[in-house]
């Protein structure tokens, strides 16, 4: 098959670009040329899945003409359908092109095939942080809090309870009674996330002395206690990376948007969002320390904050989008300097 | 309604939310002021299970802690439930002040700042027309 010459070019949009930038950039043609919307057509036209000229995320790709069709031309026929083009410069890809990512037929120039799908899920990440960070915040803190080191030792005094028995200074009913008093204590502590640990078992079944040969006894108990302070430490930082990927993302997102108005709608979101959930956070700690409560009333406080913290920056993005978006947050307070 | 009334609870609710992050803030400072005796002494079971202890030990929750203790030295009844009506005598006064202060402050704007925002979520909706 006979391959003619591409007819466009794909441009990874960068932080910082619009659409103007990018058609100044490499057409020479400014906002206030009497070409600047035929350009701008031909663009659109290339690129259907951009809905409004205003919005382009960073990282997406962009399809730019080659060699853009003369002025007049186009404006003959502005609306003639774009033919299909049949030679891109570099073959898309299943690798290349991820397609819950991206758009299938796009592909990369400047980033190696092999960090495409991380690049890819960064920009996901970025652009819908808000929907992992409270729950995710709330999964890795309590799997790092449950798994901190009291509830660790507890396995470990497992092993330490062996040792005694095998050294005669406890007898074998006081080994298991003990054994069993200490693994129904964890149990108790790990709630649901007992399942999660140990897939079907149950701590009693995982947590066990090891009866095949070659290996240590305690081999199991110390295993197992090794993993969860493994998880622990995941966990534990995880609260703290979670909140820093947050706070990132909502500036990221702030820096890629080109209208002041998308700029203060994501600052009054996050913002909102941020403050109802520290109040509830704090409401709810008010009411713990003379309301003890279970495992599943804990839970149904904390997705009720979390829903409300969401619940109200949508409202707030909502109603400063539609009350005529006079205040500007994001120039005022300095953000846009932060943020770009 | 009209869209001034909306205002102005709207400008109030503010206001209230204001007053409730300073509450907020401050909590965050008043954290590395705890009296270390008052954790040692009370922080453990019986008071608090051995779960909650894990929770509320680390980062995020570990600030819903000292809120739990100032609640507790500020108002000493509200800790009859898991024991600790006397923790607030391990407290010097000074901290049973600013916790009074603190928590006192941030219910009575929490309050209401909780309640009206159905009020305005609704009223937005009548003047906006359908959410």
């Amino acid at each position: 098959m006979t391959q003619s010459a591409p007819d466009y070019f794909e441009y990874r949009i960068k932080a910082g670009d619009s659409l103007s930038l990018i058609m100044a950039k490499f057409y020479g043609v400014g906002a206030r040329s009497s070409n600047y919307s035929v350009y701008l057509k031909q663009i659109m036209a290339l690129n259907p899945h951009i809905k409004d000229p205003h919005l382009i995320r960073v990282g997406s790709l962009l399809r730019l003409m080659a060699v853009p069709a003369p002025a007049t031309a186009i404006q003959s026929a502005p609306s003639s359908p774009i033919q299909p083009f049949t030679n891109p410069f570099v073959q898309p890809s299943a690798a290349m092109c991820p397609a819950d990512f991206g758009p299938e037929s796009f592909v990369l120039n400047d980033v190696p095939a092999r960090d495409e799908l991380d690049f890819w899920m960064l920009s996901w990440l970025a652009q819908n942080s808000n929907y992992l960070v409270i729950p995710g915040s709330v999964v890795a803190g309590t799997q790092g809090n449950l798994l901190s080191g009291g509830n660790v030792r507890l396995v470990e005094q497992i092993s330490d309870l062996y040792a005694e028995y095998k050294s005669g200074a406890i007898t074998k009913g006081q080994y298991d009674y003990k054994r069993r008093v200490l693994l129904n204590q964890f149990k108790n502590n790990m709630g649901p996330i007992e399942n999660w640990l140990f897939g079907n078992k149950t701590s009693h079944e995982a947590i066990r002395i090891a009866r095949g040969g070659g290996i240590p006894a305690t081999a199991n108990v110390v295993r197992h206690a090794d993993r969860l302070k493994r998880l622990a430490s995941y966990g534990q930082h995880g609260g703290y990376v979670l909140a820093g990927v947050g706070v990132a993302a909502s500036c990221m997102q702030i820096a890629d948007e080109e209208s002041r108005q998308q700029k203060n709608e994501i600052f009054v979101e996050s913002v909102t969002s941020t403050a109802i959930g520290l109040a509830a956070g704090y409401a709810i700690g008010l009411f713990l320390v003379s309301n003890p409560v279970g495992w599943g009333t804990a839970l149904v406080l904390a997705a009720g904050s979390a829903a409300a913290s969401y619940g109200s920056g949508k409202f707030a993005r909502k109603a400063y989008t539609t009350s005529g978006s006079e205040v500007d947050f994001v120039s005022g307070l300095g953000v846009d300097k932060i943020c770009r | 309604m009209s869209l001034e009334i909306l205002l102005k609870v709207f400008y109030g609710w503010a206001i209230l939310l204001t007053i409730c992050m300073v509450c907020v803030a401050a909590t965050f400072f008043i954290h590395i002021l705890v009296p270390k005796s008052l954790l040692k002494t009370y922080f453990k079971p019986p008071h608090f299970s051995a779960g909650e202890v894990a929770i509320f030990s680390a980062f995020p929750f570990m600030f819903m802690r000292t809120v739990m203790f100032m609640r507790i030295v500020g108002f000493p009844n509200s800790g009859k439930k898991r024991g600790l009506t006397q923790a607030y005598q391990l407290a010097p006064s000074w901290f049973r002040l600013v916790s009074k202060v603190v928590v006192g402050v941030f219910i009575l704007a929490s309050a209401p700042m909780f309640a009206l925002i159905p009020y305005l979520y609704f009223g937005y909706c009548v003047v906006h027309g359908p959410c």
